[in-house]
């Protein structure tokens, strides 16, 4: 069932969050973003835990907006899972569930199949391992087949081996269930890795929604390019001279390319004053080391020469950290042979990998 | 596991030890030899005087440090005033240390105490010159190891701006004008509350249960201590209390006004006589005795009478017009220390299941 | 090499946790033993001895009357349900201070200990004059009514039994349940929310049932002092119909000085109060393992208008029962009645009288009151130092070292909470006989004396903060070289500084109002503020008690802000 948030508006204390936002029916949407972004407040004003002061939150056709947390048909699984210590496993899955007796049991074992947990019913929740105790928790919020799943950092308390598992896990049951999914996190990968649409947030404000995809190819501003994935961000002021005015034009027209900052990119040039607070941006990978004897097609691309200060490698790739005069670069440059340390070589980036970012 | 059985083993054990070992002191004579010894080299000279009384007779509203500061300037003998509680407590200890006591005199054990006094065997007799000018009725003690030193009745007291008609007799208070009226002490917990007790036994005898139930319907409530029931009577709870003759005394003497007042009865109202005696085994009885002497003196008995607010046992006393508050009664009561000793606990039992309070 | 080097040094770490601790706690235990076990064990044991001659008569005798069994039952029933009361209408309380936040909420915790450090004299003298046929609230209730007679017949009944026990445990439930309902966090009623259930639903089947073991440990403490109580039972209850054990453990051993009975008695009182303090050890010891969770709190403003007006409501209610009588005491001490019927005067004549020059009151009363308030406050800080030494070291080692029976030695150290203030005052009568103690100068034997009742309570504040320490971060400290001591010192007792604050405050109160012990053990030569009221009641000087209940209170307060001020000194 489609989620949509319309002008919301909530104060606690000092913060305030506004934001409008349509998540998709049967999708996966994450909330992004670093921690006192707003996040876990949105997810908690769709709970309603957290009560707005204006703006609507309709899940399909219903206004849920001023409706208590009861009767919103929603699960939610919270970050240290809030099961009840004093219920074992079963007691805990059945407590929202409408089913009474033997359906209730029954639900309860389909449940644990779901979660891969049979057999745990009679388990005490001291007894569970943190993982158990997050799929638990999962279980119980499916227990009453709620309209909407909402999920606040649930596995941010797990180890990095059995985050991977489990975040599998959690998307495999999504897809199943078909049950429209919000996943609050602060770990971009984990938001890439299972969002059909990544909400990033900063300072109590979307800054972007879109696919993983999209965020990744094409950031809204400086903050979602460095948030989302690593990433080379120049300040104009600074990297104005790689490239020409001619150059910065086919960048701005490029296919991706953002068009609100369209316009006054080209009025100003390259090198205002006014200039200073936009970026260049480009992927890592995008970037290639030159051969020693080939040069830069400067019709395509822009580029300069620069020094290894770092360098790591990768298993199929290296990641190398160039430092040309005051720009330091990110280079992802795949195979098994790169630069040593403290070599200088050239480097260059396609023109169509190149944003201008506010 | 061994290490904490053994500690708590450890435990029982000296507690056992101490427990089993104080009966085994106290048969053992040596050491009372070596107390009197003691006390015969100190007779020599005795410089010291350790007193044991109730606190409030050593406090500072008591007559024990003005006592203590006369005698020290008249005899040289330095005076030390202990008093771990009041006089039923006072009591316990000296009866505890009998075989190694620490005090040479004691101030405070009433006649409802004598026979523990005399049974326990604390006391040395002492024939003090100054018992010529008691009154026969008010030397309870015929052995004289308890000498009177003050004393008073107990009575009903009442606030003569609540009661216009009040009661002038035991059998008046059961009268329903009363009823709620007044407040009593437990006999279980407090001397006064004791005291009418054996009145109204004295009075009814056999029937003393017949009365109770009688005055039920009057009694606001029986507290555990005198202060407590005295202070529900003073913040105006109750118009009657059961208290001494004495205490409408104080409050003419300092506060000047005689809105409190004692009443007598005509069933006679129950003597308390407060005694004093030389502790046997003393290591200053020489002193202690000098002490007794001066509390019976006329600069004793009026500081006594002054700041213990009661009467003198001294019948010539000159005393503050403010005893003119307190009555002498026609019909002075007092039950047989034998009687007492015999009947006493069953009495109180039989008090808390049937008075009907 | 190096890690090899540090993996043996965890592991030697480990090692010493094992080793047991009944040892390293011997000290503590031999001084409880000379303090408590020794002066209450000999005059227990009186009780199983006849002539000298070991016996089971004096038990048999009390076990068997049929008097003594309806004491017994009748304190079991009265303490029951005054509990229940108490918790009862804690559980609000506990709602709003664990939740909500409001402007003096630290004041209103610190004025609930008041009702501790009373002497009981005065709170039933406040009582009368708050609840009384002629009290604030009957001559209140009259005006209204136009009647003469008194309206609210409060006293004199079971009822005001329950509400003095009330006004006594009620501020224990309250902080108890507090602190229990901030441990449970907002998650788990989130989730209970969003899962469909209702309001009523939740706090039945997910809030109840997580405060039931803090209900029932603040209940069996309650438990224990009503079951113990005295003076408030038989005065406000109106006489000999409402007795409880204490009463009777009373009159056998202090009155008719009968050890063998009195013995016996107050042996079966001791065994039903050591199986209620044990009970509550095992109680308390079952909080201690629970992590500290966020729990948000709600400003006054953001409240809605019904719960408003009910925490309004209530703190009305408490007023009422808490403050009411010791406001009244308060009051007392600045108001004359010259008349009867005449209006008070508001005057400060009980207070100059503290300072008037000798002769003109009777009694010396300024020495009085300069003596008894040095006295008083040199006692409270010697036993808060004193108790907050031993007992910092004492749950350090229940903490971090492994007993065999850490139940058994702890009940040991708290059991001082369960014996009768009669008992432990004649069992020093029975150890200082002869001066057998006499060296001791009497303001050494009285710090000791309320040093050992107070224990239990700073015992109660430390050992789950102690426990609650995580493992690694010792090691990690002794990783870092800061090994025993300095460790003990620069992360341990930091750590557990709140529990060292409200320790020490439970120290200072109980000695400021303890009366029993100090009476016997001073030897009238060490006067504190409660045997001056006692001695200025005893002398029918009633408002003067007031003026100095009064500075007691103020006193206490006082003492409270500055402990209080310790919590941000460091920095």
């Amino acid at each position: 069932m489609k989620l949509t948030i319309d002008k919301l508006d909530l104060t606690l204390g000092e913060f305030r969050l506004t934001c409008s936002l349509e998540m998709p029916s049967g999708k996966l949407t994450t909330l992004l973003g670093p921690s006192g972004c707003g996040k876990t407040s949105l997810l908690k004003s769709i709970a309603g835990l957290y009560s707005p002061s204006a703006g609507s939150i309709r899940l399909g056709d219903r206004e849920l907006n001023g409706l208590d947390p009861r009767y919103r048909k929603i699960g939610m699984v919270f970050q240290d899972y809030a099961l009840f210590p004093h219920m074992n496993v079963q007691k805990n899955i059945g407590y929202g569930m409408p089913l009474k007796g033997k359906e209730a049991a029954e639900r309860c074992t389909e449940l644990l199949k779901l979660v891969e947990l049979e057999g745990f019913e009679e388990r005490r929740i001291e007894e569970l391992s943190g993982g158990e105790k997050q799929r638990i928790a999962l279980a119980r919020a499916l227990a009453s087949e709620p309209d909407l799943l909402l999920l606040d950092e649930p596995l941010s308390a797990l180890d990095a081996r059995l985050r991977k598992i489990l975040r599998r896990q959690i998307r495999e049951i999504q897809q199943q269930t078909g049950i429209t999914t919000v996943y609050v996190t602060h770990d971009q990968e984990e938001a890439m890795a299972i969002s059909d649409q990544v909400v990033l947030m900063n300072k109590g404000k979307i800054v972007q929604a879109d696919s993983p995809e999209e965020i990744y190819r094409s950031p809204a501003d400086s903050f979602a390019g460095d948030f989302f994935g690593n990433a080379n961000i120049l300040s104009l002021a600074e990297g104005g001279r790689l490239f020409t005015g001619e150059m910065l034009n086919k960048i701005l027209t490029s296919p991706r390319a953002p068009s609100e900052s369209e316009a006054g990119a080209q009025s100003r040039g390259t090198t205002g004053p006014e200039s200073s607070g936009k970026a260049l941006f480009f992927r890592p990978e995008s970037c290639r080391i030159l051969e020693a004897d080939s040069e830069i097609d400067t019709n395509q691309e822009i580029g300069g020469r620069g020094t290894v200060c770092y360098r790591e490698f990768g298993g199929d790739f290296h990641y190398l950290e160039l430092k040309d005069n005051e720009l330091s670069i990110k280079i992802k440059s795949p195979g098994y042979q790169a630069p040593e340390t403290g070599s200088t070589v050239s480097w260059a980036v396609s023109l169509k990998e190149c944003r201008i970012l506010a | 596991m061994k290490k904490s059985i053994s500690i708590v083993c450890l435990f029982l054990l000296t507690s056992l030890l101490f427990a089993g070992g104080s009966q085994e002191n106290e048969t053992v004579p040596a050491e009372a030899a070596e107390s009197s010894e003691a006390a015969a080299d100190a007779a020599v000279e005795e410089k010291i005087l350790n007193i044991y009384c109730y606190d409030s007779f050593a406090s500072e509203w008591g007559p024990g440090p003005a006592l203590a500061e006369n005698f020290t300037a008249a005899t040289g003998i330095e005076v030390n005033l202990m008093a771990p509680g009041d006089a039923v407590t006072v009591l316990s200890k000296v009866i505890l240390e009998k075989e190694n006591p620490a005090g040479d005199l004691l101030i405070g054990p009433d006649n409802n105490l004598l026979a523990r006094v005399l049974a326990e065997d604390v006391l040395e007799p002492y024939n003090a010159p100054a018992l010529a000018g008691i009154a026969d009725e008010l030397k309870f003690d015929d052995t004289n190891s308890l000498l009177p030193f003050d004393w008073g009745y107990f009575a009903i007291c009442y606030d003569s701006e609540v009661l216009s008609n009040p009661p002038a007799s035991l059998e008046d208070l059961t009268k329903g004008e009363y009823a709620k009226s007044l407040v009593l002490m437990d006999p279980r917990t407090s001397s006064p509350g004791m005291g009418f007790l054996l009145w109204t036994r004295a009075v009814y005898g056999e029937d003393y249960l017949e009365y109770w139930n009688r005055l039920a319907p009057s009694v606001l409530t029986v507290t555990e201590s005198w202060s407590n029931g005295y202070g529900l009577f003073t913040s105006g709870e109750a118009p009657l209390v059961l208290s001494y003759s004495t205490s409408p005394v104080y409050h003419k003497m300092w506060e000047e006004t005689d809105r409190f007042k004692a009443l007598e009865f005509k069933e006679g109202n129950y003597l308390q006589v407060e005694g004093a005696g030389v502790i046997k085994g003393a290591a200053h009885p020489e002193a202690a005795r000098q002490f007794i002497d001066y509390m019976l003196s006329e600069e004793g008995q009026a500081i006594i009478a002054v700041n213990n607010i009661m009467m003198p046992a001294v019948g010539a006393t000159q005393l503050p017009e403010a005893f003119d508050m307190a009555f002498i009664s026609e019909k002075p009561l007092l039950l047989d220390k034998e009687e007492i000793a015999a009947g006493e606990k069953d009495w109180v039992q039989s008090w808390v299941e049937k008075s009907g309070l | 090499m190096r890690t090899a080097v540090s993996v043996g040094y965890v592991k030697s770490v480990k090692e010493e946790l094992k080793r047991s601790g009944e040892l390293r706690l011997l000290p503590v235990l031999l001084f409880l033993f000379l303090t408590f076990y020794l002066p209450v064990a000999v005059l227990l044991l009186k009780g199983l001895q006849s002539e000298g001659v070991w016996t089971a008569s004096w038990l048999k005798e009390i076990i068997l009357s049929p008097y003594y069994r309806r004491i017994f039952v009748f304190t079991f029933s009265q303490a029951l349900l005054s509990t229940l009361l108490s918790l009862l209408l804690g559980l609000p309380g506990g709602w709003i201070l664990s939740h909500v936040e409001f402007p003096g909420k630290k004041i209103l915790k610190a004025l609930t200990t008041i009702p501790f450090i009373l002497p009981s004299i005065l709170v039933v003298l406040g009582f009368i004059l708050f609840w009384g046929r002629q009290g604030v609230v009957n001559t209140l209730l009259m005006k209204l009514t136009r009647q003469d007679q008194p309206v609210l017949d409060v006293l004199y009944s079971f009822k005001a039994i329950l509400l003095a026990h009330v006004f006594y445990n009620f501020p224990i439930a309250l902080r108890l349940i507090a602190a229990w309902w901030e441990g449970l966090g907002d998650n788990q009623h989130q989730a209970a929310r969003t899962l469909g259930a209702s309001e009523r639903r939740i706090f039945s089947t997910i809030t109840l049932p997580q405060l039931l073991p803090g209900m029932i440990s603040a209940g069996s403490l309650i438990f224990l002092y009503c079951f113990m109580s005295f003076a408030v039972v038989l005065v406000l209850g109106g006489g000999p119909r409402y007795s409880t054990l204490e009463v009777e453990v009373y009159r056998l051993i202090k009155y008719s000085l009968d050890f063998g009975r009195g013995g016996a008695l107050a042996l079966v009182e001791t065994a039903a109060t050591l199986f209620l303090t044990w009970f509550y050890i095992r109680r308390e010891r079952k909080t201690i393992h629970r992590e500290s969770l966020v729990k948000s709190r709600i400003p006054w403003k953001d409240l809605g208008l019904r719960t408003k007006l009910f925490a309004l409501g209530y703190f009305v209610l408490i007023v009422i029962i808490i403050f009411g009588p010791i406001l009244t005491v308060i009051a007392q001490s600045f108001l004359v009645q010259t008349t009867r019927t005449g209006p008070p005067e508001l005057s400060f004549r009980w207070y100059r009288e503290f300072v008037a020059p000798p002769g003109s009151v009777r009694g010396n009363s300024a020495r009085l009151l300069a003596d008894s308030m040095r006295n008083s406050l040199f006692l409270g800080f010697s036993t808060l130092l004193l108790t907050l030494t031993i007992g910092s070291y004492a749950s350090w080692v229940l903490a971090r070292y492994r007993f065999r029976f850490s139940g058994l030695t702890e009940t040991v150290i708290m059991m001082p909470m369960g014996v009768s203030s009669v008992v432990l005052g004649m069992g020093y009568l029975w150890i200082l006989r002869g001066g057998r103690l006499g060296d001791i100068p009497p303001r050494l034997s009285i710090i000791l004396a309320h040093t050992v009742i107070a224990l239990p309570f700073v015992m109660r504040a430390l050992t789950p903060a102690m426990r609650r320490i995580r493992q690694n971060l010792l090691d990690a400290s002794r990783l870092m070289g800061a090994g025993g001591l300095r460790q003990f010192i620069s992360i341990e007792l930091p750590l557990v500084k709140p529990g060292l604050i409200s320790g020490g405050a439970f120290a200072l109160a109980i000695s400021l109002g303890e009366i029993n012990a100090t009476l016997i053990l001073s030897d009238a030569g060490v006067p504190t503020i409660p045997i001056a009221i006692l001695r200025l009641i005893g002398t029918y000087k009633f408002y003067s008690a007031c003026a100095l209940g009064t500075i007691l209170i103020l006193i206490c307060l006082g003492a409270f802000i500055l402990i209080d001020s310790f919590e941000g000194w460091e920095n």
